[in-house]
Formats: structure tokens, C-alpha cells, sequence
């Protein structure tokens, strides 16, 4: 990799810096790599544990029989809405300033998919068998819609992500300098496709890309709406709710949003973003989040309070271990650190900058993924029938596939940022000049490119 | 050069689109399938879904050509948790006896409950067999099922060990081997059928099956049979009629002159699982009996 | 001469008529020992004896009691007495020989439970009214002490006969009316008398007489029951029972039924799903999920027309 290092000089700066990632890779960048393939390769032994003993090596156990594998499910299918549904509501809306984040988003989106599409598949005690749910899938069960709704997901975010790559694998194609290795060059010429960016082209892939990003808004609401329903189509107290749905999925978008952030400050510092990822963007996103949160809080209080006003008896049961029992650490820190806190950041224009709002946005996944663990273990723990409270303590074999689901999504990413560009560049180069001609219309004197309002920090 | 590259281009678009649809292909006959296909002999399928399996297989009718509806009644006058024996509660004790099951599993648990003005009751709890069932309903592989004479079943050479049934089953009967279950060797002998799930298998979801196998010959269930107290009846909605071994009471009649109810009735699951509140008065155990129950054997 | 003789034979038939008449009475009494007669008034206050009788024990008080021997034959009349309270009204009941008297009021004073005091032990008696003021105080109790002269067979109970009346065919699934009649031995109804009938069932091994349920005859001695058979066995027996009340004996009468024709199921299951929606439904759920798909099957031959539209330039 360190064998290329000049970039060829027939490139534009935005090509420059879309191309840059693919053939120059720092020793820090490799190093994590390394790292992250490491606790993959310990997820993968992890799982081979669980493999040999069964689902016994858990801390799963009868009466809490979901734990960490359920919570990660949620939390993944949840970040996920980051990125196709941002994406391609901003798109949708004609929100110029989404070009340079939303290959990020869709990224997120397919990857954060793909991770989450194992979690249940770990969790099961016959993995092998997974192919039942094809052969005698029952439409009555929401695991089915689960299925068939996170695979049209899967495949749409897929196209999604695909399509407005291809005039970037064209760039690609043409321009990538001779002494890259030969396999790059060969799938930028497969997947752009014969692009040329004549206007029939053009033509061609606006109309496909605006489908999709019309289709996937529904889909994505119904993955997470579909998901929320495996809890609230039970009668278990905390679970049986009917808000769950559009509760879930604004959750989903909140977590979702907090994902692209981080991502967006890690992705600007290593590959020198920063003058295409602003404080524009990461305040106009932090707006979002802050929107978002506003309304996770609302729905937050409508939950709870409609359970707690009636308080029947598990209610009453689950409430107390949420607010003053064991859970309560744990609930308390998604309720005041993962939503009061950074809202608050996000809110005060002092703490509105880019390392304030990277911090509120880590602070809302922890606390998302928090909220997804208490919804679901204390909800298992409350007694059914006249015994005592659930126990539910994870085993190092959770921990490890957690951690390894987080670094497997890590690395997925990385390297996509390797083999792909991470901003879309030519839809970036679209909106400048589109900026720059608004820009002329407006200002009689034309300058080269629009001034950016809201420059770096 | 170009040409020939267009060429591979679409060829590879094509492979895509292909990979697209064979893609698409996994989700739609899962759906299709309660559409198009007839369920065959014996195989699983929740026996209301369709108006054919109503008539019911030969094997499971009875001389008057009437299809079982199994229930079960517990009354809990008669039951005092064996305490007043000095025993572990035989009703576990049988099933576990019968059908092999694993260590810490109890397919019939008997819970002590709290009376309303202080001291306990004791109430078995075999699996209830609702009509309504949470766990036949949100099974996405139809794992388990209704036979036709009302017995939610598990067709273990099925089941995924999603334990989606678990979480919905609102009484908390279903068990799951988290390992691989430690039997004693006579177990392995047994043919499996989900009638009677022996040997348990791992990674599955198993429960009380009202010894469905045990019906099928006319015999009263394990537990019925073991309860010393006479305080379980087995019964048949059709013919209206239980029994716990010694007496045939009218089953409706029965439940109504005793104030039957069933377990968190508005729940709407339907259980097929009766109680007669009680707290062992027929054989003077007294309400605020501290005597406490017998710890179980496997 | 005449005049004294005729006279005379007049008066000897006359007698002998009377005699004739009074005989059968006699006769019927010389069957059994005396009954013990005991009259109890309702009065304001309570209970009292009057006559005052020595198997009274108790007098007005809150423990009023009364005491026969086991074996006795009982009459026990209560008679409405009340001075204060005239729209008193009771019907005094002896649950432990499931006895009750008809309605006492001020009109129709006088009301008599006839029974023989089979078994010994304490019974309560009462007021089975809402009787205003006087609830608690219109109870008692009956001895009935063990043994005693007579002993148990010093009464014989009047023997009773039950006669069962159903058609013995009847169609599978129907329900049917189960009629019994019960008469003493002089063929008199007896009125209020519980009927229970059985059936001889047979279930999952083991056999029983199955109640299915309990009559009270009118006062044409008839019981009535609905019973709709639910057994499979097409050969059913059913047994009509009265287990004696009063002065009556036990009695019981069988009757055999033969089912003809298929039952239809008794039981069915309550409609679980919405049903019209299952119809719809897996329809609904393809069609959306294959609208989907197939906009992806467009969208990606778009994407194969953009090196079309291309190689054809």
C-alpha cells in the first residue's frame, strides 16, 4: 500500500482528497486495523466457544432468556437508520449540504446492517437451522416480517449505497494513477458500469437514484417499526406497549444521527476532510439530533408515565427495578447522560462546537445502547408468576461477541474507506458548482467557488 | 477494447440484477407458503388455520368418532404442595420421572402464591395449553403447534432456539436446553415424537405436553396419575367429562359449582387449564401453613 | 218396636261407618309409633313451645332447643304467632334433613315438617326469610340423640318410587329431557324432593357414576332435567336417584340410552383470529413485500441501461 504515494496530477482537489484514503494509509490506520481484526478473530473464537457448549456458556438463562446478542440486534438495526434514511431524507428534501456525509450514512446503513443481521443468529440455538425461517416461515410471526424486512433493507440500502457510486468508480477508472494494483482498477471498471456521464446517463441514474431514495424512507421506518414489534407483540410489561413502533424508530434515527457525527470527526481528521465536512454540517446535523432527542424524551415520558399513572402490579414491579432497583444505574444513565445531557450540549451554543458535539454524540450511543438493554432484560427479569426477580448476568462470551460486533462494524467501515471513496465526489463537485452559480447570479463579481459559510474551527 | 468492455460491463450488471432477484427469492416463499401449500399429513400446522385439519387425522379420534379437547383441572382445595406428606410435590416428581426431563427443568412446577389475607396456596402449573397461544403465534417457523385435539406441541427437529416463544409465553411454562441436557442412559433409548420430546435435545425449546403420548393410549397423564391428593383432573371438553383417577366428574358442571377460573383469564389466551381456588383445606392443611415445599429430584 | 230396632241398626252403621272410616287412619299410625309432636311459635321474641312440650330445652332465649331421639318419627309444626310485627312472614328451613315448610304468615298460620330423625346429631333450624328484626332470633337447633328406645328402626320411612321417562333412543347431539316422578307408596307425589342423576361413565380408565346434575320435583312429584349426552360411548345408562327427605325412603331408577347418529362436536373453540383479515392478509403482506422487489429489479435495470444506453451510442 505505502508503494503509492503521488497522487496523479491531472486531479482536481476534491478528487485529490476523495482519492488520497485508497492509496495512502497511515501506520496508526494500519496498527487499528491490526487491533480490530484481532478482537474480530476473538469474536470468532468466542462464538466457536459458544458453538461447542450451546447457549449454556450465556448468562442467559429460563426467565431472562434474551440478553446482550438482543440488545446489540437492536442497537445495530438502530444505528443503521443513520444512514439510508438521513441520507435519503436530505436528499428528498433537496438538502444541498448533504453531499459530503451521505456515502457515510449509507455506509453505516449496510454495515451496521450486516452486524446487526448476526446478532440474532448468534443468539440462536440452532444456527444451523436459520434456513427454516425460508422454507416454513410463518407470515404470523414478526420475526418473519424481521426477516423479510431487514433483507429488502439490506438489498435496498445495498443499491442505495451502489448507485451514486458509480460516477465515482468512473473517476476512479480514468484517473486512478498506473501503479495502482491492477485488482483496483478492475473493480472501478466493473462497478461503474460503462459510465460516461453523457446526459442520457445522467438522466438514467438521477431517476434511479430518486426512486430509491423515496423507497427506502418507508422501508427503513419499517425495519425498526418491525423490529420494536417482536417486543410489543408479546404481554410482558414494558413490552407491551403500542407506541413501541414509531418509538423504536425514532430512537433508530437518534442513535443513527449520533453515528454519522462520530464518524464524520473521525473520518474528517484522518483523511483531511475539512474543508468539504464543516461546522456547518455537524451543527446542521447536531440540529437534527437535537430534534430527535427532543422527541425520544417526549416519547420517553409518554411511555413511562402512562405505565406508571395506572401502575398495574408488574408494572409496578418493572418500574421499581427501573427507577430505584437494580437497573436503575443503568436506566438513569441513558435517561439523563444519553438524552438530557447531550440535547443540553447540543442546545447551548457555548458547547455547540465539534468536540462538544462529538461528545454528545457518544454520549447518545452509549445511553441508546443502554436504553435497548433496558428494554430488554428488566422486562424479562420481572416475575410472571409467583417467583422472584430474574437474574441476568452476562458471561465473557457476550462481552467478547459484543465487543467483537463493534469492532467487526469498525473494521467493515474502515476498509470500505480504503477501497471506496468516503465522500461522494462527484455530487459534491455538483453541489459547488451549483453553489458557485447561484453564487454569480446573485454576486455580480464570480469567484471560483462558493465561500462556505461557517469555515472550520 | 471498449466495446468488449461494455460487453463484461453488462455482463457483470446483469449477474446484479440476477444476484438481485436471487436475492429477493429467500423472502417470498416463506410468504407464499401459508398461500399455496396444503399442509400434509401430520405436519405442523396450527390445527384453526385450516378448516381441513378440523376433521382431524384417523389416529386421533375416539370410538364416537369425536376429536379429543384436552383440558385439565386443578383443584386446590385437594392440593397441599405434599407438604403434608413430607414429600417434594409428587405432580413434578411424576413428570420428571416420565418423560426424563433435564435437571432444573419442571414442566409441572408447583408455585407457592400468597392468599389474600396472609399465608400461601399452592398451585401447580402444568404448560396450559392455551387456544389463544402467544408462543404458537409468534413461532416464525411453526415449530410449535396445535395438534387437533388442542395440545400445543414442539416439533423439535424444527425449532431455531430463538426463544421467541419464551418471551411471549405469559405464564413462563417454556424451558429451554441452554446446554446439551444430561440424561441417564435409558433416555437415549426412547423414540422421539413431539407427543412425548425424549431424549431433550439442545438448543431447543421443550415444555409439559399434557403426555399427549399417554392419551393416545388412554392413560392419565404422569402427573394426574402421580398426584397423591387426587387434586388433578384430566378431562375432555367434547365428551365434558375429567377425572383424577378415582372419580368421573361433568367437567363444565364441575367448574361452575366450584368457581373454576383460569390463570390471568384476561389475558384472552384461553388456557385449557382449570383451577378450584383451595389452599389444601381437604386434607387440613391451613392457609397459614409454613410447612414449605419439598425440594424437587432429577 | 220397629222404630227402636231400625233405629238402633241406623246407629250401629252409623258407628260402623265411622269406625270404617276412622280404621285406615289408625291403621297407618299402628304401622309406626306415635309421632313426636312438637308446635313451635314464632312469637315477637323468638321461638316458643306451646303446648309446652318436654322435648323442648329451651325457651325464648337465644338457645332454643329441641331434642327427639334418634328413630322418631317428627311432627314439627310452627305456628305464626307474632303480636307486634304482623307482616312478619317465614319459611322455616331444617337444611340438615333438607327440610323446609311452606310460607307462614298471618293469614296462613300453621305450616309442619314430618320427617323421621334418621340421623343423629345437631341441626339448625330457621328463618330462611329476611325477617326485619327477627332475624336472629327466629333459630334453634334439633337434637337428635343417638340411640335411644326405638333405635333406628323404631320409624320406618315411607317407601318412595321413581320413575324415569326419557325416550331410550335418542339423536346424537340433541339435548333431552330427563323426567322423573316420584311417588310414595300410596302413589302420592312427593313434592320438593331432590332428584340427582348419574351416568355411568367411563373415562381415560376409570369408571364412575358421573353426576350430571340435581331436580326438585313440583308438586306433581315431577323432576325435570336437560341433559344433552357428551360421552362418546354410544351406550349410556343413567340413573335417577332421591336419597329420602322427611319421612321418605331412598329410591332409584336406571334407564338405558342408545345414541343413533353422529354427534357434532359439542366443544368449539372460540374464533381466535380476525378472520377476514387472515384472508387478506399473507396477500397484502407478499404483494407489498414483491412491489418492493420489484422496484429493486427496476432501479438495477436502470443501472445495467446506463452501459447500454452508452455501447449503443
Amino acid at each position: 500500500m505505502a508503494s503509492v504515494k503521488k497522487l496523479p496530477d491531472n486531479l482536481t482537489e476534491l478528487e485529490k482528497v476523495g482519492m488520497r484514503p485508497l492509496l495512502q494509509t497511515s501506520r496508526w490506520f494500519a496498527l487499528a486495523l491490526v487491533g480490530l481484526a484481532g478482537v474480530v478473530v476473538w469474536w470468532m473464537y468466542a462464538y466457536s466457544v459458544q458453538l461447542r457448549g450451546g447457549l449454556a456458556v450465556t448468562g442467559m438463562r429460563d426467565v431472562v432468556m434474551w440478553g446482550l446478542y438482543i440488545v446489540n440486534f437492536v442497537f445495530f438495526i438502530g444505528i443503521s437508520h443513520a444512514g439510508t434514511l438521513i441520507s435519503a431524507i436530505l436528499r428528498v428534501t433537496g438538502a444541498g449540504w448533504r453531499t459530503p456525509i451521505t456515502r457515510m450514512a449509507e455506509v453505516i446503513t449496510v454495515v451496521a446492517l450486516m452486524i446487526g443481521a448476526l446478532m440474532p443468529i448468534t443468539d440462536l440455538g440452532h444456527p444451523e437451522r436459520a434456513l427454516n425461517l425460508v422454507i416454513f416461515g410463518r407470515y404470523q410471526s414478526p420475526i418473519l416480517w424481521d426477516f423479510l424486512s431487514i433483507t429488502t433493507y439490506l438489498t435496498g440500502s445495498l443499491i442505495y449505497l451502489y448507485l451514486p457510486m458509480i460516477p465515482d468508480m468512473a473517476m476512479l477508472r480514468d484517473k486512478l494513477p498506473l501503479t495502482a494494483p491492477a485488482w483496483r482498477r478492475q473493480l472501478y471498471t466493473m462497478l461503474a458500469a460503462g459510465w460516461r456521464g453523457t446526459p442520457t446517463q445522467k438522466r438514467r441514474l438521477e431517476r434511479a437514484i430518486s426512486i430509491m431514495a423515496v423507497l427506502i424512507i418507508p422501508i427503513a421506518v419499517s425495519v425498526h417499526t418491525v423490529v420494536s414489534w417482536i417486543f410489543s407483540m408479546t404481554v410482558r410489561p414494558g413490552w407491551n406497549s403500542t407506541i413501541f413502533g414509531p418509538y423504536f424508530v425514532v430512537g433508530a434515527i437518534f442513535s443513527g444521527i449520533a453515528s454519522i457525527l462520530i464518524a464524520m470527526v473521525i473520518f474528517r481528521r484522518i483523511y483531511r476532510l475539512e474543508a468539504y465536512i464543516t461546522k456547518k454540517h455537524f451543527v446542521y446535523l447536531g440540529y437534527l439530533m437535537l430534534a430527535l432527542g427532543v422527541i425520544y424524551m417526549y416519547f420517553t415520558a409518554a411511555e413511562y408515565l402512562t405505565v406508571a399513572y395506572k401502575l398495574a402490579d408488574n408494572d409496578r414491579q418493572l418500574l421499581t427495578l427501573l427507577f430505584t432497583g437494580s437497573q436503575a444505574p443503568w436506566f438513569w444513565a441513558f435517561g439523563v447522560g444519553g438524552t438530557l445531557v447531550p440535547v443540553l450540549i447540543v442546545a447551548y451554543p457555548r458547547t455547540r462546537t465539534i468536540p462538544g458535539i462529538l461528545v454528545a454524540a457518544i454520549l447518545v450511543n452509549i445511553g441508546m445502547w443502554l436504553k435497548r438493554f433496558v428494554i430488554v432484560v428488566p422486562s424479562l427479569q420481572v416475575p410472571l408468576m409467583p417467583f422472584d426477580f430474574g437474574r441476568y448476568q452476562p458471561t465473557w462470551v457476550e462481552w467478547s461477541v459484543t465487543a467483537g460486533a463493534f469492532a467487526g462494524f469498525i473494521l467493515i467501515f474502515a476498509l470500505f474507506s480504503k477501497v471506496f471513496p468516503i465522500i461522494s465526489v462527484w455530487e459534491v463537485a455538483e453541489q459547488e458548482e451549483k453553489a458557485a452559480r447561484t453564487a454569480s447570479r446573485l454576486v455580480p463579481a464570480p469567484g471560483p467557488a462558493a465561500p462556505r459559510e461557517g469555515s472550520d474551527v | 477494447m471498449e466495446n468488449h468492455e461494455g460487453i463484461s460491463r453488462r455482463g457483470f450488471l446483469k449477474a446484479l440484477a440476477g444476484a438481485g432477484t436471487l436475492l429477493a427469492i429467500p423472502a417470498v416463499p416463506g410468504l407464499l407458503t401459508p398461500l399455496f401449500r396444503r399442509p400434509g399429513p401430520g405436519e405442523a400446522v396450527a390445527y384453526r388455520d385450516e378448516a381441513a385439519a378440523a376433521k382431524g387425522t384417523a389416529a386421533s379420534k375416539v370410538a364416537g368418532s369425536k376429536l379429543r379437547q384436552w383440558a385439565m383441572v386443578v383443584d386446590l382445595r385437594k392440593c397441599d404442595g405434599c407438604v403434608t406428606i413430607d414429600e417434594p410435590p409428587q405432580c413434578t416428581q411424576g413428570c420428571i420421572k416420565e418423560h426424563f426431563v433435564p435437571e432444573g427443568q419442571k414442566w409441572v412446577q408447583v408455585y407457592q402464591r400468597e392468599l389474600a389475607g396472609g399465608g400461601s396456596a399452592f398451585m401447580p402449573t402444568p404448560c396450559y395449553q392455551c387456544e389463544n397461544a402467544p408462543c404458537v403465534n409468534v413461532c416464525p417457523v411453526g415449530a410449535t403447534y396445535h395438534n387437533e385435539e388442542g395440545i400445543v406441541l414442539i416439533n423439535h427437529d424444527r425449532c431455531i432456539g430463538c426463544r421467541f416463544c419464551m418471551a411471549a409465553c405469559p405464564y413462563q411454562r417454556r424451558f429451554f436446553n441452554w446446554g446439551t441436557p444430561e440424561l441417564p442412559p435409558e433416555a437415549r433409548f426412547a423414540s422421539y415424537s413431539p407427543e412425548y420430546p425424549v431424549p431433550a435435545r439442545r438448543g431447543t425449546v421443550i415444555k409439559c405436553m399434557f403426555c399427549a403420548h399417554r392419551a393416545a393410549a388412554g392413560k392419565l397423564p404422569a402427573c394426574v396419575e402421580a398426584c397423591p391428593m387426587n387434586a388433578l383432573y384430566f378431562g375432555d371438553l367434547e365428551e365434558d367429562a375429567a377425572t383424577n383417577g378415582v372419580e368421573v366428574v361433568p367437567l363444565s358442571a364441575f367448574l361452575s359449582e366450584n368457581n373454576g377460573y383460569r390463570y390471568k383469564e384476561e389475558l384472552g389466551t384461553r388456557p385449557r387449564v382449570w383451577y378450584i381456588p383451595g389452599h389444601g383445606e381437604t386434607f387440613d392443611r391451613l392457609a397459614r401453613d409454613e410447612r414449605p415445599l419439598g425440594q424437587s429430584k432429577w | 218396636m220397629t222404630r227402636w230396632y231400625y233405629g238402633t241398626l241406623l246407629a250401629t252403621a252409623l258407628l260402623a261407618a265411622l269406625l270404617l272410616a276412622a280404621l285406615p287412619r289408625h291403621l297407618a299410625l299402628a304401622q309406626g309409633p306415635e309421632p313426636v309432636k312438637i308446635r313451635v311459635e314464632t312469637v315477637d321474641a323468638g321461638f316458643k313451645c306451646a303446648p309446652v312440650s318436654k322435648n323442648c330445652l329451651g325457651d325464648q332465649s337465644g338457645d332454643f332447643i329441641i331434642e327427639v331421639e334418634q328413630g322418631s318419627l317428627v311432627e314439627l309444626t310452627f305456628a305464626w304467632a307474632h303480636v307486634g310485627y304482623a307482616h312478619e312472614e317465614h319459611i322455616m328451613v331444617l337444611p340438615g334433613y333438607r327440610l323446609e315448610t311452606d310460607k307462614l304468615t298471618s293469614e296462613h298460620r300453621e305450616a309442619t315438617m314430618k320427617f323421621v330423625a334418621d340421623k343423629p346429631g345437631s341441626f339448625n333450624f330457621k328463618c330462611d326469610l329476611e325477617c326485619e328484626v327477627h332475624d336472629y332470633l327466629q333459630r334453634g337447633r334439633l337434637k337428635v340423640s343417638r340411640g335411644g328406645s326405638g333405635g333406628a328402626a323404631a320409624a320406618a320411612l315411607t317407601p318412595t318410587a321413581l320413575a324415569l321417562t326419557p325416550s331410550s333412543w335418542v339423536t346424537a347431539g340433541d339435548p333431552l329431557s330427563l323426567m322423573a316422578v316420584l311417588k310414595d307408596a300410596q302413589g302420592t307425589p312427593v313434592s320438593k324432593g331432590e332428584v340427582r342423576f348419574y351416568l355411568d361413565a367411563e373415562f381415560a380408565g376409570t369408571k364412575g357414576k358421573m353426576e350430571i346434575g340435581t331436580a326438585k320435583t313440583d308438586k306433581n312429584g315431577v323432576a325435570l332435567l336437560s341433559y344433552r349426552p357428551a360421552l362418546a360411548a354410544r351406550q349410556q345408562k343413567i340413573t335417577a336417584h332421591f336419597e329420602g327427605m322427611g319421612v321418605y325412603g331412598e329410591s332409584q331408577q336406571a334407564v338405558e340410552l342408545q345414541e343413533v347418529g353422529v354427534p357434532p362436536p359439542a366443544y368449539t373453540t372460540a374464533p381466535v383470529g380476525l378472520e377476514s383479515i387472515r384472508h387478506w392478509a399473507p396477500t397484502a403482506l407478499a404483494a407489498a413485500v414483491l412491489a418492493v422487489w420489484s422496484v429493486f429489479g427496476f432501479v438495477l435495470y436502470q443501472a445495467i441501461g446506463i452501459a447500454r444506453v452508452h455501447a449503443r451510442r
